[in-house]
């Protein structure tokens, strides 16, 4: 399932895929995976990601949806 | 062992050694930090792992063929020592082809454009020297590959690593317009 809310947060940073993933010490492809749904991070990227767009793990990695 | 085959022993060995040292010394210099350890993020790390088990899957496959073959009396034009150096080419290109496909032959801190001109330099040499050796007539020797046949399996080896890194190229170009 693909991150809109990702996307959206880096976009609203007006921060290129490369640029956060120079911030997050991984490769531009690995944020890309992401942001497409064909990887699932470990904690430690989500934690890195959500630092480095100033939001939480439930704004950007839970799903309310699934919670139901 | 005769003095010839002695020799043929130690050039061969030299060689890989002076081979490795050289691959070092490439990869300090096209390492953005000049460390001779390439970094990886996790999805790379997970995916080099599917990788390097794909190159042992393809290389017990290819040991299971030229087993078939051997009870079939059935004889490949390579001499018994380069016959090894298939085994790691089949492994080794196995496990390139799927890390470039998958993201994640390039480290965190590899400069592409160095790498790539050392590829090239490597390639271009290998194919001089099974060039030169195809017309004095070295490369085979009584209709088999001899032991310019590393040189021949390098030069493949890379020649093939370079039509897959374009082919990755070319499909990151088409993929990066839709999700930039």
């Amino acid at each position: 399932m693909k991150n809109l809310r990702l996307k959206s947060a880096r976009a609203a940073l007006d921060l290129s895929q490369d640029e956060l993933a120079k911030r997050c010490h991984v490769s531009r492809q690995t944020i890309n995976a992401i942001e497409k749904g064909d990887y699932n991070p470990t904690i430690n990227l989500c934690v890195a990601i959500c630092k480095e767009l100033h939001k939480t793990l439930d704004d950007l990695f839970w799903d309310p949806e699934e919670e139901a | 062992m005769d003095a010839y085959s002695l020799g043929k022993m130690t050039g061969v060995t030299a060689g890989l050694l002076i081979g490795f040292l050289v691959v070092a010394v490439i990869a300090v210099i096209c390492n953005k930090n000049r460390k001779l350890k390439t970094q990886y993020d996790e999805r790379q790390q997970i995916a080099r792992g599917k990788g390097f088990r794909f190159g042992f899957y393809s290389m017990i496959a290819w040991a299971v063929i030229n087993e078939i073959l051997a009870f079939g009396a059935i004889e490949l034009p390579i001499e018994p020592a380069m016959m090894a150096f298939s085994y790691i080419f089949i492994g080794v290109a196995t496990d390139v082809t799927y890390c470039i496909f998958h993201d994640a032959y390039w480290g965190l801190n590899n400069n592409k454009m160095r790498y790539l001109i050392c590829f090239l330099f490597v390639a271009a040499l290998n194919v001089f020297v099974v060039i030169r050796t195809l017309r004095s007539g070295e490369l085979f020797v009584d209709g088999r590959l001899g032991t310019y046949g590393i040189n021949a399996f390098c030069a493949l080896l890379f020649v093939l690593i370079g039509i897959a890194i374009a082919i990755q190229m070319i499909r990151e170009k088409s993929a990066g317009k839709e999700t930039e």
